[in-house]
């Protein structure tokens, strides 16, 4: 018998169709991460019945799940992608918020720390503004792989639609992200904030 | 770095889940999946999920009905009744959307049409695959016998449905008649649905009309639910319309009355 670490995340669904309970090693093994996502894009006010949400409706549609597919990642994001979905005004409200004030309602405040990853507080807020405007579908593609750290591959898997889709979808975001950002020299900024 | 580092970078320092919250929601998942999953493990060695019978409180006869509603539904439910506007007729309303009898019945109310999508995740929450339709409500003209002496049949304009869902999606008559009947001690007039007699795959559609006046439904938001069907799978066969009277059927009404 398997020991219950060892066994990847499509057998731990397979088995949790005759032993429930065992649904649960997915959640300890996955939440935080999903947890995190959901934070991020929506602030940590509702994260908690969010991601419930998410892995009560990962339950209940566990027999649909396809056991050739080892990592549940994927599946867990496209159904928090959906769970995130219904709350789509408020997403772009925190992001426009941002963007208006440059408090980020979301995020704590670390302005004070040298990052190559934190970015000047004016450029955060063009970032804000340009993922506000961005439609639906094209956001939803680009934090999959900015956020989760998700492959193409899994992004298309999560969504459900064609990888070739996830490309356009990513390259159009991208696009119109780097209109937004031509003002700024991202190679330089990064340097002025390293020295 | 590029756009995309600049993207990532946004909003990286959002801080690590509460371990308390991750326990909580742990908690909350599991408790969720021993409520779902319960009666399959009353009963040990059984793999299928044994699933709860329904009973509809459908009755036409609201009086009737909300009475027997109250005696069905007495003890662990909380359970209120009050005066409604019509007379004598009395309306139930339930704390909760489904109350869980001690032998395994879900009483669902009428009331609890008024809100289709609710009723539904809640019958699926219960494992019971559903789909609740609105059928949609106009004036129909009917030829119903007119009760006065010396009156003919004569020509009506009523509220009903103006479609009826077509049958070419219907489970077998034998699932029908195990998955549905009607009638029981407590409740004259009632629904009850036999979850285990549904074919796996297969699903129950739970037409309603809403809209109608008092008197043509039952004073519960003026809600009439239809018989429910058994599908085959979950596509809903299309509500087909109803075709208008033949011209020949109204011009004889006016002619029987010569």
């Amino acid at each position: 018998m398997t020991a219950p670490d060892a066994e990847n995340d499509a057998a731990v669904i397979s088995r949790s169709l005759h032993e429930p309970e065992a649904f649960a090693l997915l959640y300890d093994r996955h939440a935080a991460a999903i947890y995190r996502y959901v934070t991020r894009r929506l602030g940590d006010a509702h994260a908690d019945d969010m991601v419930a949400e998410c892995f009560l409706a990962a339950f209940r549609r566990r027999d649909h799940y396809d056991p050739a597919r080892v990592d549940a990642r994927p599946w867990l994001y496209g159904i928090a992608a959906r769970v995130i979905g219904k709350h789509r005004r408020t997403e772009v409200r925190l992001l426009r918020t941002l963007a208006r004030t440059g408090a980020d309602p979301v995020a704590e405040d670390h302005s004070d720390r040298v990052d190559s990853r934190v970015t000047a507080a004016a450029l955060q807020r063009q970032l804000a503004a340009a993922l506000a405007e961005l439609a639906a579908g094209d956001r939803e593609v680009l934090l999959l792989i900015a956020w989760a750290n998700l492959s193409y591959a899994q992004v298309a898997e999560a969504l459900a639609i064609p990888v070739g889709t996830v490309r356009s979808r990513l390259s159009r975001a991208r696009k119109k992200t780097r209109a937004v950002l031509a003002g700024h020299d991202p190679t330089l900024l990064a340097e002025e904030l390293c020295t | 770095m590029n756009d995309l580092d600049l993207i990532a970078g946004l909003r990286a320092d959002v801080a690590e889940p509460p371990s308390a919250s991750l326990a909580a929601g742990r908690s909350r998942l599991t408790a969720a999946i021993t409520a779902e999953t319960k009666p399959a493990t009353a009963r040990p060695g059984r793999m299928s999920l044994k699933r709860p019978a329904i009973a509809i409180c459908a009755a036409a006869a609201a009086a009737a009905t909300a009475a027997a509603g109250v005696a069905l539904t007495s003890g662990p439910a909380a359970v209120q009744a009050h005066q409604g506007t019509a007379g004598n007729a009395r309306t139930v309303v339930t704390a909760a959307w489904t109350v869980r009898e001690a032998g395994g019945t879900v009483t669902i109310y009428l009331r609890q049409y008024a809100n289709p999508a609710r009723l539904q995740q809640t019958l699926r929450a219960d494992g019971i695959n559903a789909i609740v339709r609105r059928v949609p409500v106009g004036m129909r003209t009917v030829t119903v016998p007119v009760r006065v002496p010396g009156s003919e049949k004569a020509p009506l304009r009523i509220p009903g449905a103006t479609c009826r869902y077509a049958t070419t999606n219907d489970a077998p008559p034998a699932v029908q008649r195990a998955a549905v009947t009607f009638g029981g001690q407590d409740l004259p007039a009632r629904f009850i649905i036999h979850p285990h007699a549904m074919p796996p795959g297969s699903a129950l559609l739970l037409p309603f009309l809403t809209g109608l006046r008092a008197s043509a439904a039952s004073g519960h938001g003026r809600i009439k639910p239809q018989r429910p069907v058994v599908l085959n799978n979950d596509t809903v066969p299309a509500c087909v319309p109803f075709t208008k009277p033949a011209p020949s059927a109204a011009a004889r009404a006016p002619t029987a009355k010569q």
